[in-house]
């Protein structure tokens, strides 16, 4: 007897436990779907009011584009691959011979054989009376 | 992220400037040739211009109509404005060649700038003053001022400053020459050294060259004295540069026989053995 009792009350409990724990699992879900409800209209207005305002709109979606795009193109280009190292071979040495005096002093006289040259051309061709910038020929004598 | 706003931000700088540097790459751009250019292609409009105004002038001569008589008062009107336009140019074609002369002083060239900037300013103000509105007298009138204008004061700073680009080109050939001068005693008092030449040979060459330098530098005297004259004659239209013209001529045969002088001495060097 004392034993029924027993498994009576226990069974009692675990029923009362179970239906303490549905009540709360549907609480949760009940606030769950009015907490989403309330974040996607808000979202959703917020949203729309940026959208109608066009002075912010076109400017920040124009920069946002743009960002976009630079980030694009520097992961495209702008990333360096580190694995492949170049290897700097060593510059030759070099070593200067010297040369001989006789071609220096050539090459001075050549050097001051054509300069002179180009000169003696621009002595021919020197124009004293200045034909070239002679004032315009402009009559005067227009009045009838 | 603010690599990124950097480079946008970079880009947008080099966008703006751009255009900047682009005009003054244009302004830099501008030389003696492009201004000679540009005074070939006024003196052509001007040509028009007044061969235009003849004819009309000539049909109205021919047939004196009111319609006629206008049309005279607008090709003139379109003459004196072309005219004020080719002068201006002119003028601006011999500033060009003083910028581009190596053998002035800045001090030369500053006192031409003032002179024919003064005219470049009038004729460009002139051009301005007129108006469709303007009567055939007033324009004959206008014209009166002009002539008086450019034979009293333009056509004398027209010979001024070509008297000194002549001057600048020869001092500017004088002083290549003077500079070759010098490395050629450098190049013989090393090969004196190395006792590869004689001294005694070069001392009279060097004399009878620094001679024909004081010739060219005494002419070169002259001729600003010459121009100093022009600036001072009152009477414009007499004004002439022939007296500066001979005496550069005599530089200019000095100036040949300095080059024969070089050019024997570097002759006689190479033929060393």
């Amino acid at each position: 007897m004392i034993e029924q009792n027993i498994n009576q009350t226990s069974a009692n409990s675990i029923a009362k436990e179970e239906s303490e724990k549905n009540q709360k699992i549907n609480f949760i879900i009940v606030l769950r779907q009015k907490l989403n409800n309330l974040i996607t209209i808000h979202v959703k207005n917020i949203f729309n009011k940026f959208r109608s305002n066009k002075k912010i709109f076109f400017p920040v979606s124009i920069v946002l584009g743009l960002l976009l795009l630079t980030i694009v193109v520097g992961l495209m280009f702008g990333i360096k691959d580190n694995s492949t190292q170049t290897i700097e071979t060593p510059l030759p040495t070099f070593i200067a011979s010297p040369t001989p005096q006789a071609t220096q002093q050539i090459n001075a006289t050549t050097a001051i054989e054509n300069e002179l040259k180009t000169l003696k051309l621009k002595i021919k061709e020197f124009d004293v009376e200045q034909n070239k910038i002679k004032p315009p020929e402009i009559n005067f004598k227009i009045s009838f | 992220m603010k690599k990124h706003i950097k480079n946008i931000f970079f880009c947008a700088i080099i966008i703006f400037l751009i255009p900047k540097f682009t005009i003054s790459s244009k302004a830099q751009d501008f030389s003696f040739d492009k201004a000679y250019q540009d005074y070939q292609h006024n003196l052509t409009q001007y040509q028009k211009a007044f061969s235009e105004y003849d004819y009309a002038k000539n049909a109205y001569i021919m047939n004196s109509t009111l319609n006629l008589k206008d049309d005279v008062r607008l090709k003139m009107l379109d003459l004196l404005t072309t005219r004020d336009e080719l002068i201006r140019v002119y003028l601006t074609m011999l500033r060009m060649r003083i910028v581009e002369n190596n053998g002035l002083t800045n001090d030369e060239k500053n006192s031409i700038f003032l002179k024919i900037d003064k005219e470049i300013e009038f004729y460009n103000n002139d051009k301005t003053k007129y108006s469709t509105n303007d009567s055939l007298t007033t324009l004959f009138s206008r014209n009166e001022e002009l002539e008086n204008r450019y034979k009293f004061e333009t056509h004398k700073i027209i010979k001024e400053v070509i008297a000194y680009v002549s001057l600048g080109e020869e001092i500017s050939l004088r002083l290549n020459h003077e500079q070759i001068y010098t490395n050629l005693r450098l190049l013989i008092d090393s090969r004196f050294s190395s006792n590869e030449l004689v001294r005694t040979q070069f001392g009279h060459w060097f004399n009878d060259i620094d001679a024909t330098i004081q010739i060219i530098t005494q002419n070169e005297k002259e001729v600003r004295q010459e121009i100093d004259k022009i600036e001072l004659n009152s009477q414009s239209k007499d004004v002439t540069c022939e007296p500066c013209n001979e005496i550069l001529s005599y530089s200019i045969v000095s100036l040949s026989q300095y080059n024969g002088f070089l050019t024997e001495m570097i002759n006689f060097i190479k033929n060393q053995p």
